[in-house]
């Protein structure tokens, strides 16, 4: 957990947390911009095969939550077992004013598709634009 | 030890898999066409044939395109051979480019060869006008189209409809929106298969794909699709620039864009549900993205009745933005669209699977025909040409990049005994977007492309730099290539005046 609201009678606070002070401050600015205007939290349960069918379903699940709920995603909280998937993902509404669109995408492809979990993790992915 | 290269799954061990890479040297066996014999890669069961000239080739070698092309070889039912058009390029799974028929009754019909955009393809619309006259008012024709056709991403339709009406619009296809009071009724003949594709079943789409394409119909999308106001400046033969209607100085209109969000989800979808139907029914894939089923089977029927929906969806895609389009001109000119002339040539698909008859060995057979960024180029012998066309063939178009051209070619008999009636469908990338952006920022380009007298109107100018002309093939190479080869014969070029893009 990044930070809580603490309710009180006349102010609003919050309890920011993080591994050291450095985080600790910017937990607790993510917090105040929370009180300002609030991020839509959506949640997302996959399940795949494996994982790398799952990395693909995962990439265009945010897709399609993008062109069809009209959200931009910043924050990320991904959890995986197996090839099971929990995730609690953050954004905003997209406006085409504020959020310039650099590159469509089409969809998450299966090309050179790469899902490495030991030692130092990574995955690789390419997109269809 | 690791192997890399795309397609190559696992080190040889014994059997090796298919798709291994064993040798990807070509042959020339003709002018401009060369064999990638069988045995390239593991499990061939036809020979790659690739139509280019020498430095076409070379750079394919490079690019591990020719994998791709062998791969699709790999594939169950292939007739004849995995062609790859000269406009050639990495894709995934097929090549960008690339053309494939199987047996309709022992084939397969593959998601991956139909690629994201599903009915991805060109329209051409005529005007009576010169465009030299009208060189003045172009800046604002564009401005026009730019606020009457939504565009970018997250650019909404302006038409609403219900899943119902949607579901209902593409199994219908351009007929139905004719009906609904868009666009001509003339336009109905003028485009591949009427614009109406059989064997739509709406059931076969998911609930998402609806979502999706609900409030993009009759929107431009980004990347690289566009709609261009261009001039005609060069006529090739006379008898099939009479018969298209055109002439040299004249003003068209270009219409690139596809499926939308409907299309990618479909295709999506079954990408992903078709990831273990080889296994079932006892084939194996060179690549995850050469998903297939065979046309016979339960999924390769699924497939193919959700991807005739969005065949539809996107030939009403580009049907009613003709009808901003028209609207647009009648604003401008203060004159009726039928006043301004303005009509359809043709509508193409260049991403699609299709059942068609052609001719193998002297026998007719009916084949699920893949064409993945390639054109149908039926010649007058082929028929299902509107009656003005039938001895001229079909009206083919070649899109080439913003700075310099783009071509009206015809469809050849030639083509149908060398790759069955296909040809090119654009100039060919040849840098990556990330490329194109070192060489030149959107700015600059636009102040390029306004300096040689183009109107650039684009909803992000920064992306505008990956859609450089640098980026791309010259696409008359391309089509130089596609008439040397007879796939296609030049009929008009045309130079852009007005570039709209997402």
């Amino acid at each position: 957990m990044d930070y809580e609201v603490l309710s009180h009678t006349a102010e609003t606070g919050i309890r920011a947390y993080g591994r050291d002070l450095n985080q600790s401050f910017s937990n607790a600015a993510k917090g105040m911009f929370y009180l300002i205007k609030p991020a839509q939290e959506i949640k997302i349960s996959l399940q795949s095969s494996n994982t790398k069918e799952l990395l693909v379903d995962w990439l265009n699940e945010l897709l399609f939550r993008f062109e069809t709920e009209g959200l931009v995603f910043s924050q990320f909280n991904v959890r995986i077992s197996g090839a099971s998937l929990k995730a609690s993902v953050k954004g905003e509404e997209y406006s085409p004013e504020k959020h310039p669109i650099k590159t469509q995408i089409k969809a998450t492809t299966y090309h050179n598709l790469e899902v490495e979990s030991n030692n130092q993790a990574y995955v690789q992915v390419y997109f269809d634009v | 030890m690791k192997l890399e290269g795309p397609g190559v799954l696992s080190p040889a061990g014994f059997p090796p898999r298919p798709g291994y890479r064993m040798t990807l040297l070509t042959r020339k066996i003709a002018d401009y066409t060369y064999e990638l014999p069988i045995g390239a890669v593991e499990g061939m069961r036809a020979p790659g044939i690739i139509y280019a000239d020498e430095p076409l080739i070379k750079k394919a070698q490079d690019e591990g395109v020719l994998q791709q092309v062998a791969n699709v070889a790999t594939l169950p039912g292939i007739v004849k051979a995995s062609f790859a058009m000269p406009d050639i390029h990495l894709g995934y799974g097929f090549a960008v480019g690339g053309v494939a028929a199987f047996d309709a009754k022992d084939g397969v019909i593959s998601p991956g060869g139909v690629g994201f955009d599903i009915n991805c393809g060109v329209r051409l619309l005529k005007t009576s006008l010169e465009a030299a006259a009208v060189k003045e008012q172009i800046p604002a024709l564009m401005h026009e189209l730019s606020r009457s056709i939504p565009k970018g991403v997250g650019g909404k339709g302006r038409l609403r409809l219900s899943e119902g009406e949607l579901a209902e619009a593409v199994v219908g296809g351009v007929p139905w929106a004719v009906k609904n009071g868009y666009g001509e009724a003339a336009d109905i003949e003028f485009c591949e298969e009427e614009g109406h594709f059989h064997g739509a079943n709406p059931d076969k789409v998911s609930s998402r794909a609806y979502e999706r394409g609900a409030n993009q119909l009759g929107t431009l999308g980004a990347g690289n699709h566009f709609v261009e106001v261009q001039e005609v400046t060069r006529t090739f033969n006379q008898e099939a620039t009479r018969t298209f209607g055109l002439f040299k100085g004249q003003l068209v209109v270009m219409i690139h864009t596809g499926s939308r969000g409907f299309g990618h989800q479909v295709a999506s979808d079954y990408l992903k549900t078709m990831g273990t139907v080889p296994t079932k029914y006892g084939f194996e894939l060179p690549d995850r993205q050469l998903a297939a089923a065979p046309v016979t089977s339960p999924e390769g029927k699924a497939y193919y009745a959700a991807m005739a929906c969005a065949m539809n969806y996107a030939w009403l895609n580009r049907h009613i933005i003709t009808h901003f389009t028209r609207l647009s001109f009648e604003y401008i000119f203060r004159k009726s669209a039928s006043t301004l002339g303005l009509d359809l040539l043709y509508d193409i698909a260049h991403n699609g699977a299709k059942l068609e008859k052609h001719e193998v060995n002297g026998q007719v057979r009916e084949l699920s025909v893949h064409r993945k960024g390639a054109t149908r180029s039926f010649g007058p012998k082929m028929g299902g040409l509107p009656e003005t066309y039938k001895d001229i063939g079909q009206p083919v178009f070649i899109p080439g990049d913003m700075g310099r051209a783009s071509f009206v070619l015809s469809g050849t008999d030639e083509s149908e005994k060398q790759a069955f009636s296909s040809t090119a469908h654009g100039a060919g990338r040849l840098l990556s977007r990330k490329g194109a952006k070192k060489i030149i920022s959107g700015v600059e380009l636009k102040a390029r492309l306004e300096a040689k007298g183009i109107t650039v109107v684009a909803g992000h100018i920064p992306s505008l730099a990956e859609e450089a002309p640098e980026a791309y093939k010259d696409v008359q190479e391309v089509v130089d290539i596609a008439e040397g080869a007879g796939l296609s014969l030049k009929v008009a070029k045309l130079k852009p005046l007005g570039v709209l893009k997402g």
